[in-house]
């Protein structure tokens, strides 16, 4: 499913993993930046926002849960939605309590993660 | 007749005056110039006593009419007229007339009217009551006095006859006056009248004949006097006149001089003068000469009225020796209230000093006595304290052990003496079979009193002569030997002995020293079983104290009874003071008391509280964060149980809390723990996979099928490692208890499809044939499920190399939703049925060695689904295949 140029934020903070779903999400036609939370809200404040955020629960020093908290109580970023992934899948339920649109347990598969952002996009 | 004062009027029969004379001008005011011609009655107002019709009317029979009437006067006066008025005929004139005599009786009937006041009043206000009978002893009229003597109210009396209210008893000595009275004649008497309460009432009865006009006798009129009070009077006199003789105090009267008046026979034992001998001398008879300054401020004191009590003083017997004396002196008044003398009540208190001196000793003993638990030293001490007071010697004995007799204490004012004493004993001990003293008051536990020691005595105890010259050197007048009774044992003795004072000891002094021994024997038992008692308490408190548990006592309010120092510590509390005085605020303020959830404890949870509300048992996880120290926590377990008392009532409850805090750090660590290697251990499989995922993509591009193919296997083998892994984790928490579920309801059969979808879709050798449903929905963690089926399809592939097909079926049974998972594989002996959902179980024989696991994934399946109150059961023969059943519960209502 191609999408023009769909900006994607992916906030996590294993340099492989953002390595390789950089690769993928571009090579599926959207626009990929990646952050390990830190610049996440000057990125925010630029005035360019994403289409789509995928946050990882466990980030250094940070609570990803946090962040999903915080961009959906916020007016210009509520509307956006959030896809939260953990290798704990019992995070599920408090990940979407913080206000995830959508849960994959690490290690996922790329075609289920593929699935759900399009859903979404 | 004299007419000159009398009015006389003559009036025509309409009324009308003809004549008016002197008399009438005089009384009524109007001339007969005046008067003539009027009408009578509209002059003079008159008032009839009867109606103006009937007077005429009676006139005119002829017969005279005498009667009295009111005629107001020519000034307004009133006036009451005795009136004679006839009806005469004037035969010349041919008409008739009436002739009116009226006489002024107002003077004698206002005289009449007061004494009748006064008499009445006399009567009325009278202190005797006054009772007028009939002949027939009725009642014509009883003043209110009387009526008040007799409790009833004048109407009910009167009417009634005397007898009616006469004592029964009485009665015959009341009928007898009375009948007499009413013969003629006047009677005294007295007898008791019946009170309308029932109680009798004493009177002196004065009765009077009352005759009637023509000499006869018309009944009697009584005088009752009461004499109730006169006779208490009488009785409070004699009385107080035997107590006075009786007494044995002294009482004398004396006038203000110091004259004696009266000598009771007291005083005379007292003093030793007889009443004739002292009355009319002076006080001073009796008062040492070196003390007469003192009578004379008696006698000033006395003068101004004023009480002299409890005076302690010396007075002088008639044989010259002194008594010590207690004098109450009071002024005697006269009617006029001049004092003209004093009675002086003087008591003998040589006695009362004497038991002064006991009650003094035996509240000093007592003292000593409850003072020390050593009661050796205690009876050392009350010996000292005898001597000189109480004796001259005091000793005490102790049976010893082996049965002889131990001397405790020997005490005497003079050391050398007790010295001396010591070494007598020594040398004559007491024997034990002596038939008399302290060995005979040992045996038989009988006290023993001797008034007067005899020579003979002291012949008979001596053992030599030697030892009677020595006893009689002593020279022992009187002594008391009284055992100290221990369980109703003599184990000792106590002896009093007078030697030098010439004092002798009565039954008084037996009784003092009796008390006094119960109680040296009450605290001797008291001391043995206070250190008994605190022997085990000291026991107790060591074990309490040295447990490692917190212990904490709560009565049936809740108050702490008892708390160790533990106790104190894990509920934060600066001491067992502090938790006992301020238990809740002591540890408020330090800590945040948090339960298992780290959420608030609510207090009414708190299991000493549960208990006391009646649960037989009550535990509970408290944990206390340090509110200034931030996290540092502690953790307790607690637990609570009641003590009943007979009528199974909660009484106490008891609590123990147990330092649970490194377990549960550990715990917390195990958590910590697992949820890192998950972590750690999935994120580079995260990135294989992610990466397998751009290789495939590439060599896809490529057309490279080979390569595809063994990256394929590559991301399979990632899949089993992912399983393997989430396997271990769950294998770890439910080992530490954390096994969570994520509950929910779902539809049952479609979880099974998904799964048997999924597994399918990996394997290519089987075919899964599911079969029937359960059309049931279920309340569970719909993923921990899914992984039990998941283990159970990948079982059944694995162990049934050489099949195709694997059977899922779906039905109820009961209150059961039933999924079954049917392999035609190698099977499992039944030997190994019960072990295999146990963890790490491993089927152990050479031909299933071909088919390695961790021997997990039917444990985590077995605890997955007791979390779910459901069951998993396995039929199964070696080489028959195996039918893995798993059954949930019904939901309630569907």
């Amino acid at each position: 499913m191609q999408s023009g140029h769909k900006k994607i934020v992916v906030m996590e903070d294993d340099p492989d993993i953002i390595e390789f779903l950089q690769v993928i999400l571009e090579e599926e036609g959207y626009a990929v930046l990646t952050s390990d939370g830190d610049e996440f809200l000057e990125q925010l404040h630029k005035g360019s926002l994403p289409d789509l955020i995928l946050v990882d629960v466990i980030l250094t020093g940070k609570d990803g849960r946090e962040i999903a908290k915080h961009l959906k109580s916020q007016e210009e970023t509520k509307r956006i939605p959030v896809i939260m992934f953990s290798a704990n899948p019992s995070s599920e339920q408090k990940a979407r309590e913080a206000g995830a649109d959508d849960f994959l347990t690490k290690p996922f598969e790329i075609d289920d993660l593929l699935a759900k952002v399009a859903n979404y996009l | 007749m004299d007419l000159a004062h009398d009015a006389i009027i003559v009036r025509d029969i309409s009324s009308i005056i003809l004549y008016w004379n002197r008399g009438a001008e005089e009384l009524y005011g109007w001339t007969p110039q005046e008067a003539i011609g009027q009408v009578a009655h509209s002059l003079l107002q008159t008032r009839f006593p009867v109606s103006r019709e009937t007077v005429d009317a009676f006139l005119t029979t002829g017969a005279p009419w005498e009667g009295e009437l009111v005629h107001t006067c020519k000034d307004g006066r009133q006036v009451m007229v005795e009136s004679r008025q006839v009806l005469t005929h004037h035969s010349h004139t041919q008409s008739s007339a009436i002739l009116e005599i009226n006489r002024d009786i107002t003077e004698r009937v206002q005289r009449e009217r007061e004494n009748e006041e006064q008499y009445q009043t006399i009567v009325q206000t009278a202190n005797e009551g006054i009772w007028l009978i009939d002949t027939q002893a009725r009642t014509l009229y009883i003043n209110e006095r009387m009526a008040e003597m007799l409790g009833y109210t004048v109407e009910e009396v009167v009417g009634r006859t005397v007898p009616e209210f006469v004592f029964p008893e009485d009665l015959p000595k009341a009928q007898e006056p009375i009948g007499k009275n009413l013969q003629g004649t006047f009677e005294q008497f007295d007898f008791r009248f019946r009170r309308k309460d029932g109680r009798p009432l004493d009177v002196l009865a004065c009765a009077s004949p009352v005759r009637d006009g023509k000499g006869g006798i018309s009944g009697a009129l009584g005088m009752y006097t009461d004499l109730t009070e006169r006779r208490q009077a009488e009785v409070d006199q004699l009385r107080l006149a035997a107590i006075v003789e009786s007494s044995d105090d002294a009482i004398i009267g004396k006038t203000l001089d110091g004259i004696i008046t009266s000598w009771n026979r007291a005083a005379e034992r007292m003093f030793g003068y007889t009443s004739q001998e002292a009355v009319g001398k002076s006080i001073t008879l009796i008062i040492p000469v070196e003390l007469r300054n003192e009578e004379e401020m008696i006698l000033a004191k006395l003068r101004n009225g004023e009480h002299v009590d409890h005076f302690e003083t010396v007075r002088m017997r008639k044989d010259g020796t002194k008594i010590n004396i207690s004098l109450s002196i009071s002024p005697i008044k006269n009617s006029a209230g001049q004092i003209i003398g004093a009675s002086k009540i003087a008591r003998d208190i040589t006695e009362s000093k004497r038991l002064h001196r006991h009650l003094q000793f035996l509240s000093d003993a007592s003292k000593v006595l409850s003072s020390s638990l050593d009661y050796k030293t205690t009876l050392q001490t009350i010996a000292q304290l005898a001597v000189p007071h109480i004796a001259d010697w005091c000793t005490i004995e102790m049976l010893a052990e082996d049965g002889s007799i131990e001397p405790l204490v020997i005490a005497h004012v003079e050391p050398q003496k007790v010295e001396w004493a010591t070494e007598l004993r020594k040398k004559y001990p007491i024997k034990i079979d002596a038939s008399h003293g302290v060995a005979q008051v040992l045996r038989t536990g009988v006290s023993e009193l001797v008034r007067f020691v005899s020579d003979d005595m002291l012949v008979a105890a001596a053992v030599d002569d030697e030892h009677l010259r020595l006893l009689r050197n002593i020279g022992l007048t009187s002594c008391m030997t009284i055992p100290l009774l221990i369980d109703g044992k003599a184990r000792g003795t106590l002896t009093f002995a007078v030697a030098e004072s010439a004092r002798r000891y009565t039954q008084a002094d037996l009784a003092m020293a009796e008390e006094l021994a119960s109680r040296a024997s009450l605290a001797i038992q008291n001391a043995q079983l206070f250190r008994a008692v605190q022997q085990s308490r000291d026991q107790l408190n060591i074990i309490l104290h040295g447990v490692a548990d917190g212990i904490i006592v709560y009565d049936a309010y809740g108050h702490i009874i008892y708390a160790n120092e533990v106790a104190a510590e894990m509920t934060g509390s600066a001491s067992v003071h502090a938790l006992m005085e301020t238990p809740s605020a002591a540890t408020a303020t330090r800590f945040e008391i948090i339960d298992e959830q780290r959420q608030a404890f609510p207090r009414s949870q708190f299991p000493h509280l549960r208990v006391l509300a009646g649960e037989p048992e009550a535990e509970a996880v408290i944990g206390y964060k340090h509110r200034t120290e931030g996290q540092l926590e502690q953790w307790s377990f607690v637990k609570s149980r009641p003590i009943w008392n007979e009528l199974g009532e909660v009484t106490m409850v008891v609590t123990i809390l147990h330092d649970i805090t490194e377990w549960v750090v550990s715990e917390q660590r195990k958590d910590m723990f697992i949820s890192m290697a998950n972590h750690e251990l999935k994120t580079p499989v995260t990135s294989l996979k992610g990466f397998t995922h751009v290789l495939q993509r590439r060599l896809a591009k490529q057309g490279d099928q080979q390569g595809l193919h063994y990256l394929s296997r590559m991301d399979a083998q990632l899949n089993k490692l992912t399983k393997l892994i989430a396997d271990l984790l769950d294998i770890s928490r439910i080992q530490v208890g954390k096994l969570a579920l994520q509950k929910e309801t779902f539809y049952l059969d479609s979880l099974v499809d998904e799964i048997v979808e999924d597994v399918q879709a990996a394997t290519t050798t089987h075919s899964i044939v599911v079969e029937g449903k359960t059309d049931t929905y279920i309340v569970g963690d719909k993923d921990r499920l899914g992984q039990v089926f998941i283990n159970l399809l990948s079982n059944a592939v694995k162990y049934s190399p050489l099949a195709d097909t694997v059977m899922v079926r779906l039905f109820r049974e009961g209150n059961e939703a039933v999924v079954s998972v049917q392999d035609f594989g190698i099977g499992i002996d039944e030997t190994h049925h019960q072990n295999i959902f146990q963890r790490f179980y491993q089927v152990s024989d050479p031909e299933e060695r071909t088919y390695p696991g961790l021997g997990i994934g039917l444990h985590i399946s077995k605890e997955i689904l007791d979390r779910h109150a459901g069951r998993i059961t396995v039929k199964s023969r070696k080489g028959e295949g195996a039918t893995f059943t798993v059954s949930l519960p019904l939901q309630e209502g569907k």
